[in-house]
């Protein structure tokens, strides 16, 4: 069990961004911060500190989800990364190996309590 | 005559009426006032003196309120219930109490009435903007079901957690509280409840039970057994996913 895990969701949509933190603080207890989009989601790695594990949408304004999680990788890179979209195709390429997850149903409470099972209580 | 609402089948809590409260009801031939005893969102039961006419589908009511401007005109409605009250002493005259469900309130009497809930004192389960006549008249996205569905499953699952005993810490509560907030903001919207309305007692039942439990921490029901109920009827609906016994990490948060 990961101790005082810090998740940071990254979600364009305030709807399913509140779904998901609702799910995740019921999962872990835990506070569980939030981004709008991906500056938010920078400033706020800069300001406080890296994420344990952090669920990006796959498109963002300003750069891919997959860019935000190597970002975040960049400061900790035992940042767990987990894109909400379908796995690809295709896996195996170098660029997957910047992503742990894929979430393919954000909605899901199932989904998410797997990652947590997966991340914060197995990992 | 259609059998008075229980609790449960009701859509919203009705709160005892402020003493003195009045109501007029009028058709187009007559008009009679009556004594507000309950009320809420969705209806409300008044007493009145039966004189040459009892109300009627078709006719409305005024609301009456002090000071005036508050007050609700030509609110439609269906009749409930329409029943002689025993009165506890003889009396001249014969008393009726009559329980009605407001019919097509309009965006402007739905705000009004929430005002003057509110106006009263009467503490609305649902204190947020967003339960306000914009957000009724805005229809639910796909994406809007998907998360009101997964929402109800968080609620079968944190109330069956709940009922277990498992450790419900600070962060845990608000999920649970925000959760059932958004419920009860969202489910007159939802498309989820339309096909079991012939159900008894339907989906939506059990859910708003559930939502209306777990607005607070710990949950405003002693009656955790028909709560339990509530959420096995929710979750078996909404099917899928892992038992709870299978998602060990609840039972140390």
């Amino acid at each position: 069990m990961r101790e005082n895990v810090k998740i940071l969701v990254v979600c364009l949509d305030p709807g399913l961004r509140d779904i998901i933190i609702d799910v995740l603080e019921f999962s872990v207890n835990r506070k569980v911060m939030s981004a709008a989009d991906d500056r938010q989601a920078l400033d706020h790695l800069d300001m406080q500190g890296p994420a344990d594990i952090i669920l990006c949408d796959p498109v963002l304004p300003r750069m891919s989800g997959r860019d935000l999680i190597a970002a975040a990788k960049a400061k900790a890179p035992r940042c767990i990364g987990v894109l909400m979209a379908p796995p690809p195709a295709n896996p195996g390429t170098p660029q997957d190996q910047i992503v742990n997850a894929y979430l393919e149903r954000p909605a899901d409470p199932q989904a998410l309590f797997d990652i947590v099972q997966r991340f914060v209580v197995d990992g | 005559m259609q059998p008075p609402l229980s609790a449960d089948q009701r859509q919203s809590a009705r709160y005892p009426a402020p003493e003195g409260a009045l109501l007029r009801v009028s058709s187009s031939t007559h008009q009679a006032t009556a004594f507000l005893v309950d009320i809420g969102l969705e209806g409300a039961a008044f007493e009145y003196i039966l004189l040459d006419e009892r109300p009627k589908q078709g006719d409305h009511i005024d609301i009456l309120a002090d000071p005036e401007e508050m007050s609700i005109d030509a609110v439609p409605f269906r009749i409930v219930f329409d029943f002689e009250v025993e009165p506890e002493e003889p009396e001249p005259v014969i008393w009726r109490r009559c329980g009605i469900q407001f019919t097509g309130l309009s965006a402007d009497q739905t705000r009004r009435l929430e005002t003057l809930l509110r106006h009263w004192g009467l503490d609305l389960p649902v204190p947020t903007a967003a339960t306000g006549p914009a957000a009724q008249t805005q229809k639910p996205t796909p994406l809007d079901e998907a998360i009101f569905l997964a929402r109800l499953k968080l609620l079968s699952i944190a109330a069956k957690a709940y009922l277990k005993g498992y450790p419900c810490g600070a962060y845990r509560q608000r999920a649970i509280v925000r959760n059932a907030l958004d419920i009860l903001n969202q489910a007159p919207l939802q498309k989820v409840f339309d096909a079991e309305e012939a159900c008894a007692p339907p989906l939506k039942a059990h859910v708003l039970a559930l939502a209306r439990a777990f607005v607070q921490m710990p949950p405003a029901s002693s009656d955790l057994a028909s709560l339990d109920y509530s959420a096995d009827v929710v979750g078996r609906h909404l099917r899928g996913g892992k038992a709870l016994t299978q998602m060990a990490f609840l039972k140390v948060a």
